[in-house]
């Protein structure tokens, strides 16, 4: 089914690794792996949500995807264009199609300019509408209107803005140049329990209007219910489960990601369960990544293949891919 | 010593307000708030709701310009209101004790976890230093830290944010307080680490009898651990009540909002539920009930006065005019 | 009952309640009332200097020195170079306000004169040295590498060369002027600013906004000067009154070991240093121009912590 639809982002054997001092006194260089040989399809048109916990790669990845950092080694192939082949100007000129909306709407928007000046930024930078004053304007005010800001307040700073009002200026900017992609990297979790809801439906009303695609970077698995398509689990740099979003969470079938979804804390106080299954330990350092399964320290379920050989990513029966050596599915080339 | 008050905490009609050079901020306005023995109380409530300044007037760590200017605060029975400074450093760490947010901005990064806990019983308890290294490593063992003999000598940096929780925690218990102040303990933690920490909390309570007074805006944290939840919005209480109650039967307009605007995990909608608007700034907030710019059920009378806490039975207050009999009496 | 069915009773309820109250409908916009005037950075200095008084008389002296200096010639009440030996050194009278110098020269008029020195020394090099460090430490905070390592040790160069031995070179070399001051003091100073102004770029260059417009593809130059340096402003002003003044007082060491200004022709900082031997007779000669160097360093400063508050937008309060 999935193979009918089209791949506007592939990644290959994507890799990072951050060179890291050990100590102030030991200058023995350590490498942190961020993100270790991934794979993965975006396809046109759908949300993909990253999940994981703190410092399990997502961030780097959606960074990696759009080559704001430059990976240590894989591609990513755009629309047919591999990014790590352009030169310098020609990535710039790529994107156009790819944007990004930040977790941090304090920080994500320049304190000293107006709202205007920012979402103007990509239609300048890019010269569109060739320069006219006038329709440029008209652009930023259709662009702030649809995003929920009245076109009176554009010359205000950012700062005379609450957080979701910012967030909106931020998705305003983010949609200015037509992009086809939209990195969104944890985009309502500054932000305040009743203005999550207004921008989460802001993005869902966009995704339908303009059948954008997006990368949703989230900690929050209750938000990635709700706004993803398909669903990748991250564990330590690596994906451990991709699949369809329903059947993630209905039938988890990676330890991790069922302990994972154990874990939220349930806003019903009937579903309080006083012995629930808990992880134990805490997540091990990416600087020294146990051997064989990344997950197998933590694991109720580990065997002794488990600490030493890695597992790979398998298609299971329902067209999931897991890595766990406990899953039944078929190896992908 | 035992005295038969029931209640560990009452905090009885308390105003803190802040003294700005652009006006008085009335950050908590009249809050009435009871915390009885071995309970976990939960207060929940947006940014700016004054939820964490509650917990802060509580431990008189109130930072210039804020001050109390009306209410009390009663420990045990006893107003910890006009307490000198020295009154309340030995109550504080003694009697109350308070984890926050980020531990590592809490914990000094110079000195080993090991010795800051025994730096802290000694403080408070007249034991050798010999005696408070054992009781240290006892408190890491109960708290869950892993191998405590060898966590006792690593410095907070060398911990992972999960354990440095679990320090703070120690620490906050080693004196077997009897109000542990939680401001919100967990949110810079995973959901995996969180949901150990809840554990510990209520393990560290059936064990203890210690009362916690549960700082937090996320609804889920309330339900896995509270068991009788404040509603704050804009310095005001809009709802009481015991979890299962609030969570079945939310009455205040604003709680109703807020339980269904966050997404679950369990099914999913084509659009969440949304509270227009957004959090009142404490310098202008308007006329009436603080909540009714973002009321969808607004009336005349809402604009024209705060209402009063009504209780709709169970334990259940709720403070709004739909549910005051003279005003909705004759058209129900 | 439902909480939703609860949630439509309850609109129903408050419906008919407004019904029945003539059609009462809630309409304050909080949205509006949320978000404040127009807020330019004009504005904010406008607020300023309503508000802080000191900054307002700060800024009132430094515009009443720049005009003294610019009308001196029209407005000094005497020749300032007319030697009149008979009346050295004597206190204010009528004829000399301020009273006269060792050679029987009018103070005051001195003073209105020596003021166009000291203000373009303590002007000039400011703004060539801050130019200069500038556009030096936003090159080398945002390449870093190579290039960072350059300029950072040209720096270090300077920073470690004694600057009065320095300045004391570059007059013996090119000349005894106001020139040879100009360019000793720009050379000494740049690399202090280049510092402050790398550390600031390290830092913003962090920021997600800068991240934001990489993303958006705008190109590097174009983010170092509109995001990053923008940003860097509060530190700049700063900066500048810090400048001034110490170049002000520098010429006035340049000038004492005989480098700076030559006479006839005089500074603030070389009366001080000239009059300072009839200290106990007439101490007025060496009290004006040091008062007046006093008034004009702490104007700057003053300012300069008014204006650093009132362009920081996100300051509030």
């Amino acid at each position: 089914m999935s193979n009918e639809k089209e791949i506007l982002v592939s990644a290959r054997g994507l890799t990072k690794e951050f060179a890291a001092q050990a100590s102030m006194w030991n200058s023995k260089k350590q490498v942190v792996h961020a993100v270790t040989d991934v794979n993965l399809d975006i396809y046109k048109g759908e949300t993909l949500a990253l999940v994981g916990e703190s410092g399990c790669g997502k961030s780097t990845l959606g960074r990696l995807i759009l080559h704001l950092i430059q990976p240590t080694r894989g591609s990513v192939v755009f629309n047919g264009t591999d990014l790590s082949k352009l030169s310098d100007e020609e990535l710039r000129q790529q994107r156009k199609s790819m944007q990004m909306i930040f977790q941090d709407p304090f920080a994500s928007l320049n304190p000293r300019w107006t709202i205007r000046r920012i979402v103007e930024e990509p239609l300048r930078t890019h010269n569109m509408f060739n320069g006219s004053d006038e329709e440029r304007e008209k652009r930023v005010r259709e662009l702030l209107s649809r995003c929920g800001i009245r076109p009176e307040f554009m010359d205000r700073y950012p700062h005379q803005f609450s957080g979701g009002q910012r967030q909106r200026v931020a998705i305003a900017r983010a949609l200015a140049l037509n992009p086809q992609l939209i990195v969104c990297d944890e985009p309502v979790s500054a932000l305040d329990v009743s203005i999550q809801a207004q921008v989460l439906n802001l993005l869902g009303k966009l995704q339908k209007e303009t059948h954008l695609t997006h990368l949703f970077i989230s900690h929050d698995l209750s938000v990635v219910r709700y706004l993803s398509d398909r669903v990748c689990v991250m564990f330590l740099g690596k994906i451990c489960e991709l699949g369809v979003t329903r059947d993630v969470y209905e039938n988890p079938l990676h330890p991790y990601t069922k302990f994972l979804l154990d874990a939220i804390p349930l806003p019903d106080p009937e579903l309080r369960k006083e012995d629930k299954d808990m992880l134990t330990g805490e997540i091990p350092s990416p600087v020294n990544p146990p051997s064989g399964c990344l997950f197998h320290t933590r694991c109720p379920k580990c065997t002794e293949k488990c600490t030493k050989e890695i597992p790979e990513l398998k298609r299971t029966a329902d067209g999931r891919m897991v890595a766990c050596h406990l899953v039944e599915g078929e190896k992908i080339e | 010593m035992e005295n038969n008050v029931k209640n560990t905490l009452e905090i009885k009609g308390m105003k803190t307000h802040f003294f700005t050079r652009r006006g008085v901020v009335p950050a908590v306005d009249g809050v009435d708030i009871t915390i009885p023995k071995a309970t976990i109380v939960g207060i929940v409530g947006e940014s700016g709701c004054g939820k964490s300044m509650t917990a802060m007037s509580v431990m008189q760590l109130l930072q210039y310009p804020g001050r109390i200017v009306e209410g009390e605060i009663l420990l045990d029975g006893e107003n910890l209101v006009g307490k000198t400074k020295k009154e309340m450093c030995e109550i504080r760490g003694n009697d109350i004790s308070m984890i926050f947010q980020e531990p590592m901005t809490s914990l000094n990064p110079v000195y080993t976890v090991g010795k800051q806990v025994t730096e802290a019983i000694m403080l408070h308890q007249d034991v050798s230093k010999e005696e408070a290294k054992r009781m240290t490593i006892d408190i890491f063992k109960k708290v869950g830290i892993p191998e405590p003999e060898k966590r006792y000598s690593s410095y907070p940096h060398q911990l992972s944010g999960g354990l440095r929780q679990r320090v703070m925690i120690g620490m906050a218990m080693v004196c077997k307080p009897k109000l542990m102040i939680a401001d919100e303990p967990t949110t810079a933690l995973d959901v995996t680490i969180e949901a150990q920490i809840l554990h510990l909390m209520r393990q560290l309570r059936d064990e203890t009898g210690t009362s916690i007074m549960m700082i937090t805006h996320n609804l889920g944290v309330v339900a896995e651990l509270c068991d009788y939840v404040y509603v704050m919005y804009a310095g005001k209480v809009m709802e009481a009540a015991p979890v299962k109650e609030l969570f079945k039967n939310p009455s205040h307009p604003y709680t109703f909002g807020l339980l269904n605007s966050i997404p679950k995990i369990t099914y999913t909608k084509d659009e969440l539920y949304t509270i227009k608007g957004m959090v009142p700034n404490l310098q202008q907030l308007p006329s009436g009930c603080r909540f009714c710019p973002r009321c969808e059920k607004t009336m005349r009378v809402c604009t024209e006065k705060m209402p009063e806490l009504i209780d709709i039975g169970g334990g259940h207050l709720v403070r709004c005019c739909l549910y005051d009999k003279e005003v909705v009496g004759a058209y129900e | 009952m439902t909480n939703f069915e609860k949630d439509q009773y309850q609109r129903d309820l408050a419906a008919r309640i407004n019904a029945a109250d003539g059609n009462y409908q809630y309409t304050e916009d909080n949205a509006l009332a949320e978000i404040s005037e127009l807020d330019t950075t004009w504005q904010r200095i406008k607020n300023m200097l309503k508000s802080n008084k000191v900054a307002m008389v700060s800024l009132i002296v430094i515009i009443a020195i720049i005009l003294i200096a610019v009308f001196a010639p029209l407005i000094i009440p005497c020749d300032p170079y007319e030697i009149d030996l008979p009346n050295r050194i004597k206190g204010p009278t009528a004829e000399h306000l301020l009273g006269t110098d060792e050679f029987g020269r009018d103070i005051l008029s001195r003073l209105m004169m020596g003021s166009r020195v000291s203000l373009v020394v303590g002007l000039v090099p400011t703004i060539i040295s801050m130019g200069i460090g500038i556009v030096l430490g936003l090159v080398a905070g945002f390449s870093g590498g190579k290039v960072d390592f350059i300029i950072m040790r040209l720096a270090d160069v300077c920073l470690a060369f004694p600057s009065i031995l320095f300045a004391m070179l570059v007059s013996y070399t090119i000349g005894q002027n106001l020139l040879t001051i100009f360019v000793a003091l720009s050379i000494i100073s740049w690399a202090g600013t280049a510092r402050i102004v790398r550390a600031q770029t390290l830092q913003l260059k962090e920021k997600e906004f800068v991240e934001a417009a990489i993303s958006i593809g705008v190109k590097k130059r174009t983010i170092i000067f509109k995001h990053i340096l923008p940003n860097c402003v509060p530190h700049l002003i700063v900066l500048f009154t810090m400048h001034v003044p110490s170049n002000i007082l520098s010429e006035s060491s340049l000038s004492f070991l005989g480098v700076g200004a030559q006479p006839p022709s005089t500074s603030w900082g070389l009366m001080v240093f000239k009059m300072k031997e009839f200290l106990a007779s007439q101490p007025v000669g060496t009290l004006a121009p040091g008062i007046a160097l006093l008034i004009m360093v702490l104007a700057f400063n003053f300012l300069g912590d008014g204006l650093r508050d009132a362009i920081d937008p996100t300051l509030k309060d």
